[in-house]
């Protein structure tokens, strides 16, 4: 399905780009459903989509040694996940399951690298916003785990 | 803390956030940096302070501390030579959320942030290319944590 302008400004990630830049986007998105409790990607797999939920609710997960997994983030409308697709190494550390029926606009890995190297004024922005994106993400995690060293 | 030096283009192509630069931008690079010794058990910079500058290690050890609620501090991270510290610099809300403090004697390269984002914005290459790097060991940090919580996580579980 077609993704419309007004669906990527929902997004923090391209709140600095223009209606031109943002249809350029639109070229290369798709929209994508998945019902409740399916995998949308594993943990090891190589990053081939950056996910962006519209609707749902998606639980990030990592296994533990004994085959059991725990839930280490869960992602609401708004959110960006999967944006190893667009990282070095470009794999997957954590799997992706949907919790509810979800709504997604889903990037290919490819497309998106090209586009940002045509266009480096839209490529500057978009991981400009990212990167801010995975350094909220990352003072969370330090917070979480210096919660847990301090209660030590 | 003692005296500043020039910092030359071959010193900053020791690290891989710039790997994509060319002499010519590098240079660009190098007139807004400055390099900067450290004695051992400095503070280079202190939890909610606004984030200034961007760090590189030349040489020494450096380690990253949040602090808890009853004033000890922990140690979330530590930085090697080739690495980078203080990206707060470049991503929005430019607000340290952790300190960082010298375990040795150590040389770091300090890059000033305000001027850093006026020449991204000035030049759209740089500004990508840096960012992009940037947003790729932001990436490795948060896996390198989702791991380590994933552990603590699954050890409280067992």
């Amino acid at each position: 399905m077609m993704v419309s302008i007004e669906n990527l400004k929902n997004f923090i990630i391209f709140k600095d780009l223009n209606e031109r830049e943002l249809l350029l986007l639109c070229e290369i998105a798709k929209e994508i459903t998945y019902e409740a409790g399916i995998r949308i990607f594993e943990e090891k797999s190589l990053a081939r989509n950056l996910h962006l939920l519209l609707e749902g609710k998606v639980e990030i997960r990592l296994r533990c040694s004994d085959a059991g997994y725990v839930v280490i983030d869960t992602i609401i409308p708004g959110e960006i996940f999967g944006w190893s697709a667009i990282t070095d190494p470009y794999t997957f550390t954590a799997s992706a399951w949907t919790v509810e029926n979800t709504r997604l606009i889903v990037f290919d890995t490819d497309a998106i690298a090209d586009l940002f190297e045509k266009n480096n004024h839209i490529g500057y922005r978009v991981v400009k916003a990212l990167a801010s994106v995975i350094g909220r993400r990352v003072r969370a995690l330090e917070t979480k785990i210096a919660s847990t060293m301090c209660s030590q | 803390m003692s005296g500043q030096t020039m910092v030359t283009s071959d010193k900053l192509k020791r690290f891989s956030i710039f790997k994509y630069l060319t002499d010519e931008k590098l240079s660009l690079i190098a007139e807004i940096a400055d390099e900067q010794d450290y004695d051992a058990n400095t503070e280079i910079f202190r939890q909610k302070s606004p984030a200034k500058n961007l760090y590189l290690l030349l040489e020494g050890r450096v380690v990253i501390k949040l602090k808890c609620s009853d004033e000890r501090m922990v140690v979330i991270d530590e930085i090697k030579p080739g690495e980078i510290f203080g990206w707060s610099a470049i991503t929005d809300p430019y607000t340290f959320t952790a300190s960082a403090w010298t375990t040795e004697s150590s040389k770091v390269i300090i890059v000033y942030g305000q001027l850093l984002r006026r020449l991204f914005e000035d030049d759209k290459e740089i500004g990508f290319y840096i960012v992009d790097e940037i947003a790729t060991l932001v990436g490795r940090r948060f896996r390198a944590l989702e791991a380590k919580l994933a552990d603590m996580l699954c050890r409280i579980k067992g």
